[in-house]
């Protein structure tokens, strides 16, 4: 029976860090890829009925690729378990039950393509993985799996050294995909820096940060991410706020923060995390507290589909006005201290004598 | 004879606040008066206010607008600096306060907390989504007790035995105040036992692991509310300072945005003049089908055509002077 080589990517969780590796991996295969659309309030609304409320933001959304891949007609959909990425090191429970939770709340005729990543339990390497993802569609050639991850690594690869040289995610994203590698010049310094701290799938997801890059962007600030670093840089990361690794994505967090910490570049780090995240609530804590001590200025923002975004602005916008009066506090003291006393409640209109006072 | 002065609006949920401070920066007058959900309303009336009461004539050199509404105060007045309540209130204060550290402002739906160092803004919260404890709160449950908002205070520093009420949550104070309402607690005991648990939940949420050094200022409409200040110097057991223009602090702040922005560019304001008090304006809301989000935006208009239904946003035509609520940036004006 010929099998319909067509699988449906939905455009959330694991997406936004894996998906160049898995463009080029379907497609050496010859399996075509169909991409959910980007998130919209549809999106949202859809994933959230599916789900208990205290679900976290981008699982709701999650769901809510996976109706619409289903509404455009495709079959089978990607629905990775990335259980544990090496020995001791796991995700949380949400990402590693997600072909189960997906299979429960979906009642549909689909087939959901759920290869198991688990190097903890298994000892599973990456090509068990990947043979498992490519069964259903009766690719069992061991030889042809390899290849197919050589070429899914290139893409991966080039995306990430243009990612690293400060070229912006989406560019990365389309260049690599595109099969081209360009490296831009780094642009000129802003007046402040700043590092953004979270998951791919919260700060890539325009609808779900409500495009805190084009906000951040238009009051000249410049932002570092994760995507600028080395695994090692965030491996010493992780070590500077006295932790061993334990989550899969801690990368992304205290490796970051506590890289961009160290950093005299930096200004200010802001983390930003899902209502109700588990994990990220323990290492924004643990980030709260080096960045106390180290005196680095730090705002928290936290999203959930409720979350207005006239609060947002405001907490952003006092946050870098905060960063950049500190920078040019000198001028700022000369301006706004008074060289004379204050004396409260002073109408200096008094002291003029053509009018009295109603 | 005409003063040089700065104009600040600050448009918050519930009450709009216009001050006026000189080229060095103090203080000449202010007003206030209830947004009463028409905030372009409240914003001329207030502009007509303050040039009734004028003592002299007013040269505008630069104007600030803050508070919720400050994006809609900035296209109707033409402002110069269009600023968040934060940096406005901590610049307000490090100039009127000598030696402010610490900021705590209640609003009528905002609560915050502004933590300065020499002057300089270093760490601040806002409340999330919890809006127990806030000006709107507490109107509420006086109203509730029969006690005109005005009299609060004074009722609540009359409590001897002060009752133990939850404030977690607004929800569940209101519970627990009717609770010992029936229980017959006095009134003065009920309402002082609210403003220190309303104290209790602004210090666990939003002063979690800062530091609250001296001077301590209380600005916002709820430092009225002299039951809420005492529950602050108990529980923080330090005198905290009230200023004189609490309620107005805001714009205060936001006018001295202006007056630095002025002294820093040298630019011509944008101010439209004070004929602002009385042009029309008018907005129309119309739903964009360009893509699933379904967008409302809401388009704001100088003039005194009327413009009744419209089927499609392009179809708003007239001196269009602000239009916000889209997600992509196609309607967005510059």
């Amino acid at each position: 029976m010929e099998k319909e080589m067509v699988i449906g990517i939905p455009r959330g969780m694991s997406f936004y860090n894996n998906y160049p590796f898995w463009f080029g991996f379907f497609s050496s295969l010859g399996i075509k890829i169909v991409l959910s659309d980007p998130t919209t309030k549809q999106t949202m609304s859809d994933g959230s009925a599916l789900v208990v409320t205290e679900t976290c933001l981008p699982i709701k959304i999650y769901l809510g690729h996976i109706l619409n891949l289903i509404a455009k007609g495709v079959k089978n959909i990607f629905v990775p378990s990335l259980q544990s990425i090496a020995p001791k090191i796991y995700n949380c429970s949400k990402i590693r039950g997600l072909p189960d939770l997906v299979r429960n709340v979906i009642k549909a005729d689909i087939n959901i393509i759920e290869p198991t990543l688990d190097k903890s339990q298994k000892h599973q390497g990456l090509y068990a993985f990947l043979e498992e993802a490519v069964k259903p569609f009766g690719i069992t050639n061991i030889e042809e799996i390899k290849k197919a991850s050589k070429q899914g690594w290139k893409v991966y690869n080039n995306f990430l050294v243009m990612a690293r040289s400060g070229m912006s995610y989406k560019k990365a994203m389309n260049y690599a995909l595109q099969g081209k590698v360009f490296i831009e010049n780094a642009s000129t310094s802003a007046p402040i820096n700043v590092a953004l701290v979270s998951h791919a799938y919260n700060i890539y997801d325009d609808r779900a940060c409500m495009k805190i890059f084009d906000k951040l962007e238009k009051m000249d600030v410049k932002v570092f991410t994760s995507l600028q670093l080395t695994d090692e840089q965030m491996e010493e990361g992780i070590a500077a706020l006295g932790q061993k690794r334990y989550w899969a994505n801690e990368y992304e967090m205290t490796g970051t923060a506590g890289h961009y910490l160290k950093d005299n570049k930096i200004d200010g780090i802001i983390t930003l995390n899902a209502f109700g995240c588990g994990p990220d609530s323990l290492m924004i804590e643990r980030i709260t507290r080096k960045a106390k001590d180290s005196g680095k200025p730090m705002l928290s923002l936290t999203i959930d589909e409720h979350t207005g975004e006239a609060g947002f602005i405001t907490r952003l916008e006092a946050f870098i006005d905060m960063l950049y009066r500190k920078k040019r506090s000198k001028i700022i003291n000369k301006i706004s201290m008074p060289e004379y006393d204050y004396v409260p409640q002073t109408n200096i209109c008094d002291s003029l004598t053509f009018a009295e006072k109603k | 004879m005409s003063l040089d002065v700065y104009l600040g609006i600050d448009v918050g949920s519930v009450t709009t606040k216009l001050a006026l401070v000189d080229e060095k920066g103090k203080y000449v007058d202010s007003y206030m008066l209830k947004t009463a959900g028409k905030p372009v309303d409240a914003v001329q009336d207030g502009l007509r206010h303050i040039l009734s009461q004028a003592l002299c004539d007013y040269s505008v050199k630069g104007v600030g607008t803050t508070g919720s509404g400050r994006n809609l105060a900035g296209a109707l007045v033409g402002a110069d600096v269009v600023k968040n309540e934060i940096t406005a209130h901590a610049v307000a204060a490090s100039t009127n306060i000598p030696g402010v550290q610490t900021i705590l402002e209640i609003g009528g739906q905002d609560s915050k907390i502004i933590i300065l160092r020499d002057g300089i803004v270093t760490d601040f919260a806002m409340n999330t989504v919890c809006a127990a404890g806030t000006g709107s709160f507490l109107d509420h449950q006086a109203q509730r007790l029969n006690v005109p908002i005005e009299k609060f205070g004074e009722t609540a520093l009359k409590s001897e035995n002060p009752a133990r009420i939850a404030g977690r949550c607004g929800v569940f104070a209101e519970s627990d105040l009717i609770h010992k309402q029936q229980l017959g607690y006095p009134v003065e005991d009920l309402l002082y036992g609210l403003c220190q648990a309303l104290v209790r939940n602004y210090l666990s949420n939003l002063a979690l692991g800062k530091e609250l050094l001296p001077t301590i200022s209380f600005q916002g409409g709820v430092a009225t509310n002299s039951g809420m200040v005492k529950a602050f110097e108990e529980a923080l057991n330090t005198k905290i300072v009230v200023p004189e223009n609490h309620q107005t602090m805001g714009a205060i702040g936001a006018a001295l945005l202006a007056m630095e922005n002025h002294q820093y560019t040298e630019a011509e304001t944008k101010f439209k003049g004070w004929e602002v008090g009385n042009m029309n304006f008018q907005s129309v809301t119309c739903q964009c089908t360009g893509c699933s989000n379904n967008c409302e935006v809401i388009t704001i208009l100088e003039g005194a055509q009327h413009i009744g239904h419209v089927e499609k946003i392009g179809d708003i035509k007239g001196n269009i002077i602000a239009r916000w609520g889209g997600t992509c940036g196609r309607w967005d004006i510059n």
